[in-house]
């Protein structure tokens, strides 16, 4: 404090601390609304990832589990060779890249795990499906275009529609996640998208971008390696060593409509590499598509890429059941595919119209 | 009175390593937001004013959304909440939203009038004082600026600040040693 206009040389410690703590305002607790919106959001989100942290136990759980389970435990060569034709004919055949004014088209349909109780403490479970379409102008700072909601079909898993009336849904078929979204935005800012997290991107120009494995920038995808052996490490290491998410960081770029040709091949014979990746399904249907489909299982889930090896397209992702459900797949057989992502992609002349075929 | 690295306040520790990563995130989330949400929230409120319910609910949701990359062996779970929430603020802050600790300096503290006379000039001095290291605060580089509100407002130790903003620990106590000092001598100058 200053005395007759003099200024103190210094406050003491104790001093600072006291101003800092008149600064730190008690204030009003948090609205409700913040806790109901985290909670609804705690539904909404697939349920991922799995736990990391257990690994002893995991383990010891798919070496019990190994040779029972596996629908079709296909040979390590099987995956080599459906990966190896998957590359030669995404090379022979490369996808059309958007010309001037085009867009790259991505259609993702979903379909994700629910799960709650009734009031009567009976397990509910649902698949519920989600699509998005996703237009990316081939100039990317210009405007995109994303429509996304649930479609409003479901598969009841455990429990159906009557009993959850009856006795209570849990918050299961709350309305509210139900609504269709249109967006806008420049290089893909959309106004009232939760931008998570923050990330090292945000506030740089459009090109100055980079992304990441599940959401590439051009840039990202342009500092891969092509060569098999080098991607596969620089996804091990990004991976952390663990299967499956070298699966799933792979399947981003694999469902990104940006991805060339060259390193889409690359990406198919990395997985060659992957320790443990079976052909599990040689005819694997999803949303109607079918290809092979190459899995992994860690834990309670088989994790599966979904290829199909005549033409080179990805086609999507599924996760299925490989033992009787506990805890949040209680009620549920081994074999139940408890989610999947089915990607199209394709290059579309308008913003909103998805391309003719 | 707080020392140079505050102690530990009763939130933090060994309890404060949930996992996250199970596949059903509400309970673990439930009582996560019941645990921590009042202390980040007086921490947003005092640094982003009216925009705290935003901040708290996109820190909440960021924190469901990464949650694969919590690691409770390395981490407090206050310590990674309040490093998303400085994200928050840092990003709130490039879209322009007003820092709030400049503005309450301007409008003055609340005024708590005590009947003795002494008393008043005493009060009156503090909130001059403190107005002065708002304005202060105010003025320091961003990356301090967290350093010291996570240290004295969020109650953080050092690892846990070290955590929170990515840096190294050394690094944290030789910042707030250097802001720390620097206010000490500054902030009675600001406004003279």
């Amino acid at each position: 404090m200053s005395e007759n206009g003099t200024v103190r040389a210094m406050w003491t410690d104790a001093e600072l601390d006291d101003a800092l703590s008149a600064l730190h305002k008690e204030t009003e607790p948090p609205s409700a609304d913040v806790r109901a919106t985290l909670m609804l959001a705690c539904r909404e989100t697939p349920p991922k990832p799995r736990r990391r942290y257990t690994w002893a136990a995991a383990t010891a759980a798919v070496a019990a589990l190994t040779a029972g389970v596996l629908t079709i435990p296909g040979a390590p060569s099987a995956a080599a060779e459906a990966l190896d034709s998957a590359a030669a004919h995404v090379l022979a055949e490369p996808d059309p890249r958007p010309g001037p004014g085009q867009f790259f088209y991505t259609s993702t349909r979903e379909s994700a795990m629910a799960s709650s109780m009734t009031s009567t403490g009976k397990p509910l479970s649902l698949l519920e499906e989600s699509m998005t379409q996703l237009w990316v102008p081939a100039i990317r700072a210009e405007e995109w275009f994303v429509r996304s909601g649930q479609t409003g079909a479901r598969k009841w898993l455990v429990g159906n529609e009557d009993l959850a009336r009856r006795e209570g849904d849990g918050g299961l078929l709350d309305p509210r996640v139900s609504r269709e979204r249109v967006q806008r935005g420049l290089c893909g800012d959309f106004p009232d998208q939760r931008e998570l997290g923050g990330t090292p991107d945000d506030g740089k120009p459009c090109g100055e971008r980079y992304g990441h494995w599940e959401a590439p920038t051009p840039r990202f995808l342009a500092d891969l390696p092509r060569d098999p052996d080098a991607l596969y490490e620089r996804l091990s290491k990004d991976a952390k060593g663990r299967g499956a998410d070298v699966l799933r960081l792979a399947s981003g770029v694999l469902r990104a409509a940006e991805t060339s040709a060259d390193l889409r091949a690359a990406v198919y014979r990395a997985l060659v590499k992957l320790p443990g990746l079976d052909v599990t399904d040689n005819a694997a249907n999803l949303d109607g598509r079918r290809g092979t489909a190459l899995g992994l299982t860690e834990g309670d889930l088989r994790d599966e890429v979904i290829v199909d090896t005549a033409s080179g397209r990805y086609i999507g992702r599924r996760s299925v059941l490989v033992k009787p459900g506990t805890g949040y797949w209680a009620g549920l057989q081994p074999g139940t595919v408890v989610e999947f992502t089915a990607v199209t992609l394709g290059v579309a002349d308008k913003a909103g119209t998805p391309p003719a075929n | 009175m707080m020392d140079h690295a505050p102690p530990d306040s009763a939130s933090s520790g060994e309890d404060d390593r949930p996992d996250l990563s199970g596949p059903e995130p509400a309970a673990a989330f439930g009582a996560l937001f019941d645990r921590h949400a009042n202390h980040l929230h007086r921490y947003l409120a005092n640094r982003a004013g009216a925009a705290a319910d935003d901040l708290l609910s996109e820190t909440f949701l960021a924190a469901l959304q990464s949650r694969a990359t919590y690691d409770p062996s390395r981490a407090t779970a206050r310590a990674w909440l309040f490093g998303i929430a400085t994200n928050m603020l840092r990003k709130s802050a490039r879209l322009g939203a007003r820092q709030q600790l400049a503005v309450r300096a301007a409008e003055g503290l609340p005024e708590r009038v005590e009947s003795h006379e002494g008393r008043v000039a005493e009060k009156v001095d503090a909130q001059t004082r403190t107005q002065q290291l708002a304005v202060a605060i105010e003025r320091l580089e961003e990356r301090d600026r967290d350093v010291l509100l996570l240290s004295s407002w969020a109650q953080l130790d050092s690892a846990e600040v070290a955590e929170a903003l990515g840096i190294p620990v050394g690094t944290v106590r030789s910042r707030l040693h250097r802001v720390r000092r620097q206010l000490r001598v500054e902030a009675p100058k600001v406004g003279e």
